[in-house]
């Protein structure tokens, strides 16, 4: 049976950072383009973590450890503007919110 | 960590983010009593003290805080640092006096802005000294982190609200890609340390796609925040959306943090100059044509602001161009040098014109509806001669009309591109400067020129805001004659 | 990855069970559906309204305070993890540095306190006065599903902008 290297937690990082990087380009609600995002930091973690072990150095799993605190910032940020947004106008499609044109 | 004293000297050296971060943690003790305050001003005032404090940590520094090296060398302080984050200071302080009339008028003078603006002002100081990408990568969240709420502050606006939903969006995108690349170099090289980056360059230890790739994504994330085209598509929505002392201080700061990081790259990156010089080319020459021909059409003066920022963006990328260019040729050392004075020069010359004609709207505005577009500012010149001139005197130089400020940070820029042998890259930022001569132009005519019947107006408005256009508006005249005052501060990078 | 065939067996025998199962229960099995059968539950309580409810956005006020306060945990422990090894000065400079951390967690903890964002009966007694009085007299009653022998009364659905935003 062959071991689970380095090469395949950097694959499945890869994979799933590029799902996540395609959500945000095709979905229209900002509550799931934000978890595509969130899809892309964890990503990102995972390959840290793999990385590290890999070169046998701590520093992999220290800056995943910011990467959580960065994200969870994030997230709250996030809830709280699509929340500001929503009692204002009761809809967050993003195609609604249209007041600027882009 | 086995420097019990040296321990103390390394905090020393953050003394100029410490005073921020404590005046940030005051604001927010005292939010309820700030908030209760009969007089507005408090809340900006404490900030304006929380800046000073810096601020006078950074001068008694001196030259000792240009060779510290702190934090298990990831963040040092140099000449670059140092100068950036004197211009990031006094951007602080002019963004400060511009919000509280503003805001006030709204029913949102609250300090929990000021907490925001000086948490911003600290993530993007932290930039310039980092000199670990993933101290970047936090710099630059948290540099983002507070101008994403600020830009949606005033709440019963559904424009700000937009504008921040957008810019929050695209932002944490951006800065995911950004951490991607962190991740890529730091797997492919073991490190994510920028001078160990340099060393490993320079050993041709790394040349591999991983590297190209990861050094690409954070190029594309550092893009996205310095609004370089054709990563620019969130700042004329961000910049329209959002109050205008919001839009005034993050056109500046975010774009003054990204290029600290941009310039410092591309100059311990220089052997690797064949992988990334390319793209840099590229991304000036999009920039300058992108924003300059879009500027055109706008009616909007935050939309052509916008524009123009993106266009100045490019201006900047010939210069980091050049840095790289520079090394590519062999040229002599004093190259490198004009490259990197030339776009810290033009950062601060940046700074000032765009934080005045932000100034000039927000003075404009009052307490009354956002000045924002070309028609509102038909006839100034008779209602508010003082504003108008000093439009006038910003309007030139953002166009880089001499004796301005703004022209002479063309011309070294220009210089820095011909040294390190980017002909067409000056060529080319030669042509657009015409093309962006006419929209700038086109401003000052609409203030003499073109009238309203509105009459002469009297009172209303805002003194700070005034002070900060007539300041700006005198430095880029008086530098613009005597750039050698500027020497002191952009000579010594380097 | 010749070692994960027996994986891949086990999980298409798994779904081919499962397959034949729901299938042959759907096509030997009687059908004789009736009123109680069809109800989403055949004995309790009747569902009222849809399960998708909007909630609150006071849950998401707390749920944002809760992911902020909680994630800076994470750094406790490997701050607790390097804390054993080292003297009797690093030790100190450890213990300051973490008691700087708690402090900035507390400042903003004042700060959601004061503000009130943890006060949440006051939010609850201010949407209950909101409801008119007569709103709450004329409300459906519980209906238990199985009485008389007529259709299931299921009560319509409350219109979907109820939602106390």
């Amino acid at each position: 049976m062959d071991p689970i290297t380095a090469t395949h937690y950097i694959g499945l990082s890869a994979i799933l950072f590029a799902i996540g990087a395609v959500g945000v380009g095709i979905k229209r609600n900002p509550i799931v383009i934000f978890m595509c995002i969130e899809l892309m930091l964890n990503a990102a973690n995972l390959a840290l973590v793999a990385m590290g072990k890999h070169l046998g150095s701590i520093s992999g799993q220290m800056m995943a450890i910011f990467v959580m605190a960065v994200a969870a910032a994030e997230v709250a940020i996030g809830l709280g503007i699509i929340v500001s947004i929503f009692r204002s106008r009761e809809t967050i499609d993003i195609d609604e919110v249209n007041l600027l044109k882009l | 960590m086995r420097r019990d004293i040296d321990v103390m000297a390394e905090i020393a050296f953050i003394y100029p983010l410490i005073a921020l971060w404590v005046g940030a943690c005051l604001l927010l003790l005292l939010a309820r009593p700030l908030r209760r305050a009969t007089r507005p001003g408090g809340s900006a005032a404490l900030a304006g003290a929380a800046l000073l404090a810096s601020l006078a940590f950074l001068v008694r520094q001196g030259n000792e805080g240009l060779n510290v090296i702190a934090f298990g060398g990831s963040i040092a302080g140099d000449p670059l640092t140092a100068s950036i984050c004197t211009i990031l200071l006094l951007c602080g302080m002019m963004a400060v006096a511009l919000a509280p009339t503003y805001l006030a008028a709204r029913g949102y003078d609250n300090p929990e802005y000021y907490v925001l603006l000086l948490t911003s002002l600290s993530g993007a100081m932290l930039m310039a000294m980092a000199r670990d990408l993933v101290v970047v990568f936090l710099g630059i969240e948290l540099l983002s982190f507070g101008l994403y709420i600020m830009a949606g502050f005033v709440r019963e606006d559904a424009r700000g609200g937009e504008a921040s939903l957008k810019y929050f969006l695209l932002g944490a995108f951006a800065s995911a890609l950004m951490l991607y690349g962190i991740v890529l170099v730091y797997g492919s090289s073991g490190s994510t340390n920028i001078e160990a980056l340099r060393s490993a360059v320079i050993k041709e230890s790394v040349q591999s796609a991983m590297f190209a790739g990861g050094l690409a994504l954070v190029l594309i994330g550092l893009a996205f925040k310095a609004a370089v085209a054709p990563f620019h598509q969130w700042s004329p929505d961000a910049y329209e959306g959002a109050p205008l002392p919001v839009t005034a201080f993050m056109s500046v700061v975010a774009k003054i943090a990204a290029f600290a990081v941009l310039i410092r790259l591309a100059d311990s990156l220089a052997p690797l100059h064949a992988t990334w010089l390319p793209a840099v080319r590229l991304l000036a020459i999009l920039s300058m044509v992108v924003g300059n021909v879009v500027a055109v059409a706008q009616q909007n003066l935050k939309r052509m602001l916008a524009y123009s920022g993106v266009a100045h963006a490019g201006y900047l990328m010939v210069a980091v161009a050049a840095l790289g260019s520079s090394h590519a040729k062999g040229a002599a050392l004093d190259t490198q040098t004009l490259a990197m004075s030339g776009a810290v020069f033009y950062l601060l010359a940046y700074a000032i014109m765009t934080m005045g004609a932000f100034a000039v709207l927000t003075y404009v505005t009052g307490t009354g509806a956002e000045c924002q577009t070309l028609a509102d500012l038909k006839g100034l010149a008779r209602r508010r001669p003082a504003a108008a001139y000093g439009m006038a005197a910003l309007m030139l130089s953002l166009g880089g009309v001499p004796p301005t400020i703004g022209f002479m940070g063309k011309l070294q820029i220009f210089w820095a591109a011909v040294a390190g042998r980017e002909m067409g890259l000056a060529v080319a930022l030669a042509l657009v400067s015409v093309v962006a001569a006419y929209y700038y132009l086109r401003v000052v005519l609409t203030m003499c020129f073109e009238e309203t019947g509105a009459e002469p107006a009297t009172a209303g408005a805002p003194r700070a805001a005034g002070w900060v256009v007539a300041i700006s508006a005198t430095a880029v005249l008086v530098l613009g004659v005597m750039p050698g005052l500027l020497m002191g501060l952009i000579g010594m990078v380097r | 990855m010749s070692g994960y065939i027996p994986i891949v067996v086990m999980l298409c025998l798994a779904a081919l069970l499962a397959a034949v199962m729901v299938l042959g229960s759907h096509i030997l099995g009687p059908h004789k559906p009736s009123r109680f059968k069809v109800a989403p539950y055949e004995c309790g309580v009747t569902p009222v309204g849809s399960a998708r409810e909007r909630f609150p956005v006071r849950f998401f006020l707390v749920a944002m305070l809760f992911i902020v306060f909680d994630v800076e945990t994470v750094f406790l422990f490997p701050w607790a993890a390097t804390f054993g090894a080292g003297d009797k000065g690093i030790k100190l400079f450890l213990l300051g540095e973490m008691g700087v951390f708690i402090a900035l967690l507390l400042v903003a903890y004042a700060y959601v306190w004061q503000a009130g964002a943890l006060d949440w009966s006051e939010g609850a007694r201010v949407q209950h006065e909101a409801t008119p009085p007569e709103a709450l007299a004329v409300r459906t009653p519980i209906l238990f599903g199985n009485e008389g022998s007529g259709p299931v009364n299921l009560p319509a659905a409350r219109p979907s902008g109820a939602a106390n935003v």
